[in-house]
């Protein structure tokens, strides 16, 4: 009686701290990975709001094209942000611009592209920024 | 009792796990609506901003003096002008820019001075700190601007097409007054990895404010409201109008608010006039209704009302499938029987009302409600709209099944007389969009408007299409091209156009409209040279409907410094006429808009619009007519499945699709046939001869000949392809081999042609393995399937004797060349290869003000269409 009560004793308590620990230890689990996953798509969503917003912020104007050698613009950033260029594409034909030309807020600046002139007279330019905004322009002197 | 602490204790452990788990989800949901909220107020700020932007005006001129260039600026907008800069250029190139700090108020002027030492120069550009540039002109007076403010909305009488920049979004009309909401027509631009596309014009209002003009086109007013206008009506005298928070009335004649009332999601307001009733239709189907006067509410929530016309003293209500009659918000009749739309003619004692049923029926009553007539309609016609005129009635019907909307003319017999397609959409029109279609009636006639609207990103919208038709007769008197909203009013017509302008027009009392004129250019747009020779533009006056009349042509909104002549100022259609357009030197180089108008008794029946590009050098304007079948553009097309293509690398969305893969998978042995990849595409009509396609193309099969073939099929109508390239699977393409494949003859020059890449089983033993062949362009890392016309460029706007000589840019070495003719156009052919498909060159033209000109170097492809300035 002795022997079996105590073995019956320990067994409960060894079996009750296991099933325990594999609970917390499964549940633990299942909640980080929820979490971790949530957090992920959250942070991924908020981030698109905050591109979608700093290209509500961001503004350019084409105030002057010199087509005499190699093309030239003259932007104006009428936003309250500065206006990362990282492209412009004129009839089909992108230019990447590495590093990026920055337009600082309520400046006039110079952008120089190796660009034939007759590619750009009366075309639309399209100006691709880090934001992800496009502005199109009609280029005339 | 263990028993119960261990359940006490995983209790605890599991609430724990819910309360961090709810408190991570609740923190993160509170995170999100921050941020939307923050965006939201964003896209508020930003809308805000960009009102006030295009509200900004500025007069300017500018006069040099000892070395100084003085700006004398007014600003007739009713906002405050911030100039950041003034840009000068001298001779193109822009020169100096001057930071210039300086706030203008409304309605004052002002006074900019900068240093000029290079003397006058060409240009003098004023930049404001939002982001518009206005052009200064010299001298005290003729002040020019490169901006005009959507706010200026004049009507336009009579050119019902004349070239204005005024803007309108809501349109209203009554005997006395037509009302318009400014708003904007703004270009909505569809992205799909590469290249923006139209897609379509998205109308919005612009601004708390209605104008408020006479039917003679007289602006009379301006209405400032506490909101934009959703919905805008006239009546008895009254402007009603809704926003999204309130519901009003203003007086048209001084411009000032009667009264506003809170009522949010307004659907739709109509007046009673004589009874001087104001019925509004609100969010939840609530019919509220109003003292027109002085706002008493006279009918308070409704509820279960979704449709309500209101006309001279009385007012159709349906009311959950029933039909109520009103008249000062007091029901006078009702009838039951599963009804969803009603129209009411007072004047000539008619109630319209139709049955959603099966089949669906339209149903005419008199004033008592008492049955006159029934009409039965196709299954699955709804009755959008509905018009009764004098001799005939019609009615826009939608067709769910078949997605179609037609407009059906019946006569007073109550025999069709005519039924038009107005749209057809395989999206659907009333599930995939909304859209308006709305008659209006008077005497005889009856106006239409149609156009849809399509749901687009954060809540703006896109028009699909748009148009406007007058009815006369029973009959169709005109069309009005790209007519959004239209109303009318003794015999006069005030529509919004594509442009977003307000125009009007005459209708009844001048009979010359029952001609509908066009007036078809060969070109809508003229380049020139400032100072440079004339150029000459052909038209052709055609009449579409209804008998030719003598008509007079005129040019209309001509800028100092062009001048326009035609070869034939009248003449009975159809005649052709000149159009000879030359710029002064002092024009500015810019993009002019100007109006061939043809009248008749002072009538304007039609309009030709020209866009006229001033350069102030010569220049050379490179247009392609080159065409490619890109990747995206492809799909599956085979005599069986087993036929089929492949675009690889398959798994990067985001990278180049570098090469189109053809093949034949399963089963053995083969069925004979062909497939592959199939693409449309469009050939201008102006493409020169001859045309071909080059690709390149590699295979690894190993097995027989006579077995697989490689084609590029031409599709000929009525399900017959013509093979323009075929060469067996078994052929030394082992790595990629460039082909050149002529398609003249097979290709359909203004017509969208469809072409297929494809592999065909010829023998019915033929081995599975290896049966697939690639294809790709040979110039782009990219499947691109080039048609181009082969070593032929074409060039334009040549004076007589003037000799184009096509060179490579590397050597010099002359690639072809030709003399120009009296008609001023020349087909130049280069050598064999040339430019097969492209080639990097310039051109000179030879003599251009007395000596050789040349252009700079640029890639030209086969077929280009080269238009010279002069």
């Amino acid at each position: 009686m002795k022997l079996r009560s105590r073995r019956r004793g320990v067994s409960e308590v060894v079996g009750a701290l296991t099933l325990t620990f594999i609970t917390l230890t499964f549940m633990s689990i299942v909640a980080l990975q929820f979490t971790a996953s949530s957090r992920e798509l959250t942070a991924g969503y908020m981030e698109a709001i905050r591109r979608d917003r700093g290209s509500l912020a961001e503004s350019l104007t084409l105030v002057s094209v010199d087509l005499s050698e190699n093309a030239t613009l003259w932007l104006y950033n009428a936003g309250r942000q500065p206006v990362e260029v990282v492209e412009v594409d004129v009839n089909g034909e992108r230019l990447q611009l590495l590093p990026p030309f920055v337009v600082e807020p309520g400046k006039l600046s110079v952008l120089r592209l190796n660009l034939s002139s007759l590619n750009l007279q009366g075309s639309p330019l399209l100006i691709r920024t880090s934001m992800g905004s496009v502005f199109r322009l009609e280029a005339s002197p | 009792m263990r028993l119960a602490r261990r359940a006490g204790v995983s209790s605890v452990v599991g609430g724990l796990i819910l309360t961090l788990l709810f408190v991570s989800m609740m923190s993160a949901l509170l995170m999100v609506e921050r941020e939307h909220r923050e965006y939201v107020a964003s896209l508020r700020q930003f809308q805000q901003e960009e009102l006030i932007k295009s509200r900004e005006d500025l007069k300017l001129t500018y006069r040099v003096a000892d070395g100084a260039l003085t700006i004398e600026a007014k600003n007739p907008s009713p906002v405050a002008v911030e100039v950041s800069y003034v840009v000068l250029s001298y001779g193109g190139r822009v020169a100096s820019a001057f930071n210039a700090s300086c706030t203008i108020p409304p309605g004052l002027n002002s006074t900019l001075s900068v240093p000029s030492p290079q003397g006058r120069p060409s240009s003098v550009k004023v930049v404001t700190r939002r982001g518009n540039v206005f052009e200064a002109a010299e001298g005290a007076s003729g002040s020019s601007s490169t901006h005009s403010s959507p706010d200026g909305v004049k009507a336009v009488w009579p050119e019902y097409s004349g070239v204005q920049e005024c803007a309108a979004a809501l349109l209203a009309a009554d005997e006395l007054f037509i009302a318009s909401a400014p708003g904007q027509l703004v270009p909505v631009y569809w992205s799909y990895y590469g290249e923006p596309r139209l897609a379509g014009w998205q109308l919005t209002t612009a601004g708390a404010r209605i104008n408020v003009y006479d039917w003679g086109g007289r602006h009379i007013d301006r209405v400032e409201l506490p909101e934009e206008p959703t919905f805008i009506a006239l009546g008895a005298g009254c402007l009603a109008f809704a926003t999204s928070r309130y519901v009003g009335v203003a007086n048209p004649s001084t411009g000032n608010l009667l009264w506003a009332k809170p009522l949010s999601s307004a659907n739709y307001l109509d007046i009673e006039g004589s009874t001087e009733t104001l019925y509004v239709l609100s969010g939840g189907q609530y019919l509220h209704a109003f003292d027109l006067r002085t706002g008493a509410p006279l009918l308070i929530d409704v509820g279960g009302c979704s449709f309500l016309r209101s006309s001279g003293p009385l007012t159709v209500v349906v009311r959950s499938g029933s039909l109520l009659l009103y008249s000062r918000a007091v029901e006078l009749n009702h009838t039951g029987g599963g009804y969803y739309s009603a129209w009411i003619f007072p004047e000539r004692g008619l109630i319209a009302a139709s049955v959603a049923g099966s089949p669906p029926i339209l149903r005419f009553f008199d004033l008592s409600l008492s049955l006159l007539k029934e009409v039965r309609l196709p299954t699955g016609f709804y009755v959008e709209d509905l018009a009764v005129a004098d001799s005939f009635w019609a009615a826009i019907t939608e067709d769910d099944t078949r997605k179609t909307l037609w407009l059906t003319i019946v006569g007073a017999d109550g025999k069709a007389v005519e039924v038009l397609t107005l749209a057809s959409s395989p999206l659907g029109i009333a599930k995939h969009g909304s859209s308006q279609r709305m008659l209006r009636s008077e005497g005889d006639l009856i106006a239409l408007e149609c156009y849809s609207w399509i749901g687009y990103w954060k809540g703006a919208s896109w028009t699909a299409w748009s148009g406007g038709w007058v009815l006369r007769g029973g009959g169709l008197a005109f069309k009005v091209p790209g007519c959004f909203m239209a109303r009318l009013s003794r015999g006069r017509l005030a529509f919004i156009d594509e442009r977003a302008q307000l125009s009007l027009t005459r209708i009844a009392e001048a009979p010359l409209l029952d001609c509908f004129l066009e007036l078809l250019p060969q070109a809508n747009e003229v380049y020139l040279r400032a100072g440079g020779p004339s150029k000459a533009v052909e038209a052709e006056a055609v009449v579409r409907y209804g008998p030719s009349t003598n008509v007079s042509l005129r040019a209309a909104s001509l800028p100092k410094g062009l001048s326009v002549s035609l070869d034939k100022s009248s003449g009975v259609p159809p005649f052709r006429f000149t159009i000879t357009i030359e710029a002064s030197p002092e024009l500015l180089p810019r993009e002019y808009r100007i109006a061939i108008v043809a009248e008749a008794d002072g009538v304007a029946l039609a309009s030709l619009p020209l866009a006229i590009k001033v350069y102030d050098r010569p220049t050379l304007i490179v247009k392609n007519t080159y065409r490619t079948v890109s990747h995206s553009s492809l799909q599956a097309y085979a005599t069986s499945p087993c036929f089929t293509y492949s675009l690889h690398p398959i798994f990067d969305p985001w990278r180049a699709r570098a090469y189109v893969n053809v093949s034949y998978r399963h089963p053995y042995p083969v069925s004979l046939g062909w497939g592959g990849a199939l693409g449309g595409v469009a050939i201008p009509l102006e493409a020169p001869e001859p045309l071909y396609a080059c690709f390149l193309h590699r295979d690894l099969y190993s097995g027989p000949s006579g077995k697989w073939e490689k084609r590029l099929l031409i599709y000929q109508g009525g399900g017959t392809w013509r093979a323009a390239w075929s060469v067996d699977l078994a052929d030394d393409a082992q790595s990629w081999k460039a082909e050149r494949v002529s398609l003249e003859g097979l290709l359909k020059r203004g017509a969208v042609n469809y072409v297929a890449l494809a592999i065909a089983a010829v023998s019915s033993d033929a081995q599975v393995g290896g049966a697939w062949w690639e294809a790709r362009s040979p110039i782009e890392d990219d499947f691109q399937l080039y048609i181009y016309s082969r070593d032929v460029v074409t060039v334009e706007g040549l004076a007589e004797g003037q000799v184009v000589q096509v060179c490579r840019a590397d050597d010099g070495s002359l690639m072809g060349q030709a003399v120009a003719g009296p008609e001023g156009r020349v087909v130049v052919r280069c050598g064999d290869g040339q430019l097969d498909p492209c080639g990097y060159c310039f051109v000179r033209v030879t003599p251009v003000d007395g000596a050789p000109w040349r252009s700079s170097s640029l890639t030209l492809y086969g077929g280009d269409a080269l238009i010279f300035t002069g």
